[in-house]
């Protein structure tokens, strides 16, 4: 037997755990993607509800929120938390059926929001203020489904794209509208920054096991 | 004072089991695999090579063992212009890999 085959084998408790905990950020912890995503969500609820008649900028960079956060999101995921090589997380029956059911709950209300609109405007839909309205919350059950994977990222997610909807028809939420997003963004920041230092440290510990196993 | 006759059946299990353990899993390596691809929905090769420290020679080699087995199943395909390898265990491997643990856990402990 070799000395790597020897240190493996000693390991492979070690190996299990990491590889667990490393494959976590494939899917349900986001880090720093979970902190941007809490910020954009504290910035653009307040500045969304209490700066008066936003400007059109304004209002542009608030409906841009939730491209630039999935797409960094996703980003830091494959470029920076699974940069060692890909780790599907293996996720269980109850988290794939509670992704389903918010999805399809989604997809429901999407369907019953755009629907109506659509009847009811056409055929005056070709402004920017309702194609993108029509736009973001018609694409809402497909961000669901591939980018807001766990409860807190539903949360903010969802409120981030109905905002970019709302903004661009020309409205916005008041202050005690959308309760639940500053609650749900500000856990997902605190939450981002934990999971970001719990993958500082699965960094060190993967290093030393290298080390060990070399 | 302990007769010959006495330990004959407190040695016995141990040695079921360990004619019981899976050779094919018990080689450090392949089981070093297959308890990385068992925490995990797919796993690419990179990670493999990182994690194990194995060389892609013998990475390779060991896979292909477990693959002609039906313990593991092996995708190739290709990110741009890049080659993906992503390994996944298959129900096969992971009733292997579980009955191996059961096994080596006999084998461990102590006589009763």
């Amino acid at each position: 037997m070799t000395q790597t085959s020897s240190a493996l084998e000693q390991n492979v408790g070690r190996l299990s755990e990491l590889t667990r905990r490393y494959a976590r950020f494939s899917v349900s912890a986001a880090g720093l993607g979970g902190v941007l995503g809490g910020a954009l969500v504290l910035v653009t609820y307040f500045v969304g509800a209490l700066v008066p008649d936003l400007s059109a900028p304004a209002r542009l960079a608030l409906a841009s929120a939730p491209l630039v956060w999935i797409v960094a999101k996703e980003l830091l995921r494959s470029r920076y938390y699974q940069r060692l090589g890909r780790v599907e997380e293996a996720r269980s029956r109850a988290d794939r059926l509670w992704h389903l059911a918010l999805t399809a709950v989604t997809l429901v209300i999407s369907a019953a929001i755009v629907a109506p609109v659509l009847v009811k405007a056409w055929p005056d839909v070709w402004d920017l203020g309702t194609l993108g309205y029509l736009g973001f919350v018609a694409a809402l059950p497909l961000l669901v489904w591939f980018f807001m994977r766990t409860p807190l990222e539903y949360i903010a997610g969802v409120f981030l794209v109905v905002q970019a909807a709302v903004v661009l028809a020309g409205g916005n939420y008041q202050l005690w509208q959308q309760p639940q997003a500053p609650i749900g963004g500000a856990v997902l920041l605190v939450l981002g920054v934990r999971q970001h230092l719990e993958f500082l440290r699965i960094e060190r510990e993967l290093e030393r096991l290298r080390a060990e196993l070399a | 004072m302990s007769v010959a006759g006495d330990e004959a059946p407190a040695a016995a299990p141990s040695a079921r089991a360990l004619v019981a353990l899976d050779r094919l899993v018990h080689e450090p390596a392949r089981l070093a695999i297959l308890t990385v691809l068992a925490e995990a929905e797919e796993v690419e090769f990179r990670f493999l090579e990182s994690v194990t420290g194995l060389t892609k020679g013998n990475i390779s080699s060991h896979v292909a063992k477990l693959e002609a087995a039906d313990y593991v199943t092996v995708t190739k395909r290709f990110q741009g212009r890049k080659p993906v390898t992503s390994y996944r265990i298959t129900a096969t491997g992971r009733a292997a890999l579980d009955a191996y643990r059961a096994a080596l856990s006999e084998l461990v402990r102590p006589p009763t």
